[in-house]
C-alpha cells in the first residue's frame, strides 16, 4: 500500500537574472491505488478532491500566475491517466517568483502557503540563492498524521534542479550534486526528511 | 447509561430458577434482549474469559465499582446460569427501557450505588435509588431492576419497579414464543416494529412528535416482528435474523424472490479453490412491477403534510408508465455470480524521469509489480437485439475490441488488470483471466464446485462466501500498509475460518439471513475465537 510520488521543481536561469520555472507532481508510480482511492469520497479521514477539483485548483492556479508582474507563458499540463500534473512560466527576476509566492499566502490566509521558498540572484556578484523552510503548520499537521500515513511521505521525493548559461565554481550545500556539465546542480530529499528539515535543500550558487 | 449496564451485567448470578425473570416482562413489551447466561458461560468457561483482554478490563472495573481486589469471576458470583434481560415498555405514554438483572449478592449493588453517591431508599421487600440521568434502581435479594423513561425531557417519575411477575407475561406473546429459542446466547425480538421503531428512534433522537413518528411508520409500513439471534457454539459463531411483515409486502417480496437460479454458471467456475463469491438471485420482472407497489403502500401511510408526497406520486406514476416490465425483465432475469478466483501479480507500467549530464529531464517508462485480483462475473442476459445494439457500439466508440468469440475492455491507462467480456449461452461473462475466456468459449473450461457451495448459492437469494485462509496464504507483504499490519493480519486469519453470509429465499410471510464464521482450530468456541479477534484487531 505504500505509495509515493515526485516533486519537482526546475529553474533555468539566464545571466541576466530572467529565465524559466517549471514545478512537476509526478504521481504515476501509484497511479493505480490513486484511480481507486479517486472514487472514493474520504480516504483515511482526508477528503480526496474530485478530478474537477484538482483541474480547477491548477486552473486557478494558473489564472493567478498570468496576472502576476514579471511572469509570462505561463503553462499548465493535468494528466489523470499517468496522474502527471505540471505548472511552469518564464520570468523576468527571480524577485517576481518571490512576489507570487508572497501574493499567494496572502490570498490564502485560510490555508497558509506549504514552504517558504525564495530565490535570490545578484547579478554583479554572479551568486544565486534559493531559500527553503518548510513552514510549522505542515510540519505538525503531519506529526498529527499516524506511522502508516507518515510513511507515504518517506517515499515522496522532491527534486530541485537549477540550471545556468554559466559554470558552478561552488555550493554551500554539501549535499548538492553539480552536473557532468558543470552548469546543473540538483538537490534530492524525501518529503519527510524535509518536513523534519532532516535534510536542507537551502543553496547558494556561486557562478564563473 | 454505560455504567449501569455494567453493574447490572456484571451482576448476573448463580441463582438457577427455570424461565427466571422474563415473567416479569409485561406481553406488550415491544422490543426483549436477552443476555443468555448459561449459554455464554457454555461457550466460554471463566477461566477463559478472565484471560482474555476482555475480562481482565471487566475484572478490574468490577474491583473499582466494589471497591475491593476481584480476582475471578466465580469469586463475587457474576455471570451466571440465568438470563438478563433488557425490554422496551410501550404500554404507557413515556416509552421505558428496562434492564432485568438477576443478583446473588444484593450487598454487592449496595456497595456500588453508594459508591456512586445516590441514596438508598427502603421500600416493602424492596430497596430503591434515583440515579442524577432520571433513571431508577430498584432491587431485592433476587433481582435488580433498572428503569428510565427514553424521552430524556420527561420529568415523570418511573411508577413500576417490575421486581414482581407481571400479570400477563411476555412468554404468553405468540410472536415473541415462536421466536424464542434457548440455545441462542444473545437475541432480540421486536413484535411489531412499524409502530416500535419509530418511537425508538424517535424518542432516543430526542425528536418524538406525532408528525416525525408519522413518517417513520410510513417506512416501515407493512413491517412486522424482527428477530435477532447470536448463537455462540463450539464449532461456528452464527448470527440469525428473521423478519416478518404483513400479507401485501410479503406477496410482493415472494414473487421477487421467485426465481430459478441459472446452473449454467456453475460449469464456468473453480469454487473449490478460489478466494471467495457472491451471487444474488432477484427476479428482476417480479421487482419492477410489485416495488412500485410496495413504494406506494409507504407513500400512502406518508401524511399529507409531506411537502414532497405529490412529487413522489407523480414519479411513481412516471415510473411505471415508462418502463416495460415484461421486456426489461425478458433480458436481465436478475441472477448473477461473482467470483474471486485469485489474487496474482502484474507488471505495470509506469512513467519516470531520467537526468542526462546538463540535468535535462527525460520521461521513460519503467515497470514495477503491482497485485490485481482475478475475477469472473456472470449474470443472466437475453442476447438478442439490445446485447447486439450495445456491443456495436462499443465497439464502434472503441471501448471495446474483439478478440476472436470475446472482447476486451479497453482499458484506462490507470486500470492495471486487463478485462475481457463475452455473451454465450444467454450469459454475460466480465472477467481478468484471457485463459479462462479462451477455455469458455472452447467449451473446454473444467469447472469445480463442491456441493456445499453451489447448494449455499442455489438455495439462497443472496450467497457470499469468504474463504479467510485461502486468501490469508495469497496475500503478500505489498498488500498493507507495513510488515507490521500484515504480520497481524498473518496471525488473526492463520487457520481461519470461512464465513458465509445468506438471505435465504422469501418464505411464507418471513425473510431469513444469517452469517458465519466457522471457529478455528485451536479455540473452545466461537466467543473465545470472537474475544481472540477483538483482541488481535486492537
Amino acid at each position: 500500500m505504500t505509495s509515493c510520488f515526485d516533486v519537482i521543481d526546475e529553474i533555468n536561469l539566464k545571466k541576466d537574472g530572467s529565465g524559466e520555472f517549471l514545478l512537476t507532481v509526478n504521481m504515476s508510480k501509484s497511479k493505480t491505488k490513486l484511480e481507486s482511492i479517486m472514487l472514493l469520497e474520504s480516504f483515511r479521514d482526508q477528503k480526496i478532491p474530485s478530478k474537477e477539483e484538482v483541474e480547477k485548483f491548477i486552473d486557478d492556479l494558473a489564472l493567478f500566475l498570468r496576472q502576476s508582474e514579471g511572469l509570462s507563458s505561463v503553462k499548465k499540463t493535468i494528466d489523470f491517466e499517468e496522474f502527471i500534473f505540471t505548472i511552469g512560466f518564464d520570468f523576468e527576476s527571480v524577485e517576481n517568483i518571490n512576489s507570487a509566492i508572497e501574493a499567494l499566502t496572502l490570498k490564502n490566509a485560510k490555508n497558509p502557503k506549504s514552504f517558504d521558498l525564495r530565490y535570490s540572484y545578484d547579478k554583479s556578484t554572479k551568486q544565486f540563492s534559493r531559500y527553503f523552510t518548510p513552514n510549522t503548520v505542515d510540519q505538525a499537521n503531519f506529526e498529527k498524521l499516524n506511522e502508516e500515513d507518515k510513511n507515504m511521505f518517506n517515499e515522496a521525493i522532491y527534486i530541485s534542479i537549477s540550471r545556468f548559461e554559466s559554470m558552478i565554481l561552488e555550493c554551500s550545500n554539501k549535499r548538492a550534486k553539480v552536473s557532468k556539465s558543470g552548469n546543473a546542480v540538483m538537490l534530492r530529499s524525501s518529503a519527510t526528511n524535509l518536513l523534519r528539515e532532516k535534510n536542507n535543500i537551502t543553496n547558494t550558487v556561486q557562478l564563473k | 447509561m454505560k455504567n449501569y449496564i455494567l453493574i447490572g451485567f456484571l451482576l448476573l448470578s448463580f441463582t438457577a430458577h427455570s424461565q427466571g425473570v422474563e415473567l416479569n416482562i409485561p406481553s406488550n413489551a415491544s422490543m426483549v434482549f436477552e443476555i443468555n447466561s448459561p449459554a455464554l458461560i457454555k461457550a466460554a468457561p471463566y477461566e477463559e474469559l478472565e484471560k482474555s483482554d476482555f475480562g481482565k478490563e471487566m475484572i478490574f472495573k468490577l474491583s473499582k465499582l466494589f471497591q475491593q481486589n476481584v480476582k475471578s469471576f466465580n469469586e463475587i458470583g457474576i455471570l451466571t446460569s440465568e438470563s438478563s434481560y433488557i425490554f422496551l415498555d410501550q404500554s404507557t405514554d413515556q416509552p421505558t427501557l428496562v434492564f432485568l438483572f438477576p443478583i446473588k449478592d444484593k450487598d454487592l449493588v449496595e456497595r456500588a450505588i453508594i459508591f456512586n453517591r445516590y441514596n438508598i431508599e427502603e421500600a416493602d421487600g424492596y430497596h430503591f435509588s434515583s440515579g442524577p440521568g432520571g433513571q431508577s434502581f430498584y432491587w431485592n435479594d433476587k433481582l435488580l431492576t433498572i428503569v428510565q423513561h427514553l424521552n430524556k425531557n420527561s420529568q415523570v417519575v418511573p411508577t413500576q419497579n417490575y421486581l414482581s411477575k407481571a400479570t400477563k407475561s411476555i412468554s404468553s406473546n405468540p410472536s415473541y414464543k415462536k421466536q424464542k429459542d434457548e440455545n441462542a446466547t444473545f437475541s432480540f425480538w421486536i413484535g411489531d416494529m412499524s409502530s416500535a421503531l419509530p418511537k425508538l428512534t424517535g424518542a432516543l433522537g430526542n425528536m418524538s412528535n406525532e408528525l416525525n413518528d408519522k413518517m417513520m411508520s410510513s417506512l416501515y409500513e407493512g413491517y412486522e416482528s424482527l428477530s435477532m439471534k447470536m448463537y455462540l457454539n463450539k464449532n461456528e459463531s452464527r448470527l440469525a435474523t428473521e423478519m416478518s411483515f404483513n400479507e401485501s409486502v410479503s406477496s410482493a417480496y415472494r414473487n421477487i424472490s421467485k426465481q430459478k437460479y441459472n446452473a449454467e454458471f456453475f460449469e464456468y467456475v473453480d469454487l473449490k479453490n478460489c478466494l471467495g463469491y457472491f451471487s444474488s438471485n432477484i427476479n428482476v420482472k417480479s421487482l419492477l412491477t410489485e416495488y412500485p407497489a410496495i413504494l406506494n403502500n409507504q407513500l400512502e401511510a406518508l401524511p399529507e403534510s409531506n411537502k414532497y408526497k405529490s412529487e413522489i406520486d407523480l414519479g411513481m406514476v412516471l415510473f411505471s408508465t415508462l418502463l416495460d416490465e415484461e421486456a426489461v425483465g425478458d433480458i436481465i432475469k436478475g441472477d448473477m455470480l461473482f467470483v474471486l478466483s485469485d489474487i496474482s501479480e502484474k507488471e505495470v507500467e509506469y512513467t519516470d524521469y531520467e537526468y542526462d549530464s546538463t540535468y535535462q529531464r527525460k520521461e521513460v517508462t519503467k515497470t514495477k509489480i503491482e497485485r490485481v485480483p482475478d475475477f469472473i462475473y456472470m449474470a443472466s442476459l437475453k442476447d438478442g437485439k439490445l446485447s447486439k445494439a450495445t456491443i456495436s457500439y462499443l465497439l464502434n466508440k472503441q471501448l471495446i475490441e474483439k478478440q476472436g468469440s470475446y472482447y476486451k475492455i479497453v482499458p484506462n491507462k490507470s486500470v492495471p488488470v486487463d478485462l475481457f467480456m463475452m455473451i454465450k449461452n444467454d450469459i454475460l461473462f466480465i472477467g481478468t483471466s484471457v485463459d479462462r475466456f479462451r477455455a469458455i468459449s472452447a467449451g473446454k473450461y473444467k469447472a469445480q464446485v463442491p456441493s456445499k457451495f453451489k447448494d449455499h448459492i442455489n438455495d439462497n437469494q443472496v450467497a457470499f462466501y469468504a474463504g479467510v485462509s485461502k486468501a490469508e496464504a495469497s496475500l503478500s507483504v505489498s498488500d498493507f500498509p507495513n510488515k507490521k499490519r500484515f504480520a497481524q493480519f498473518k496471525n488473526l486469519f492463520k487457520d481461519s475460518p470461512d464465513v458465509f453470509f445468506t438471505a435465504e429465499k422469501f418464505k411464507k410471510n418471513s425473510a431469513k439471513g444469517s452469517v458465519v464464521i466457522k471457529t478455528p482450530k485451536g479455540h473452545t468456541s466461537g466467543l473465545t475465537y470472537l474475544l481472540h479477534l477483538i483482541e488481535e484487531l486492537k
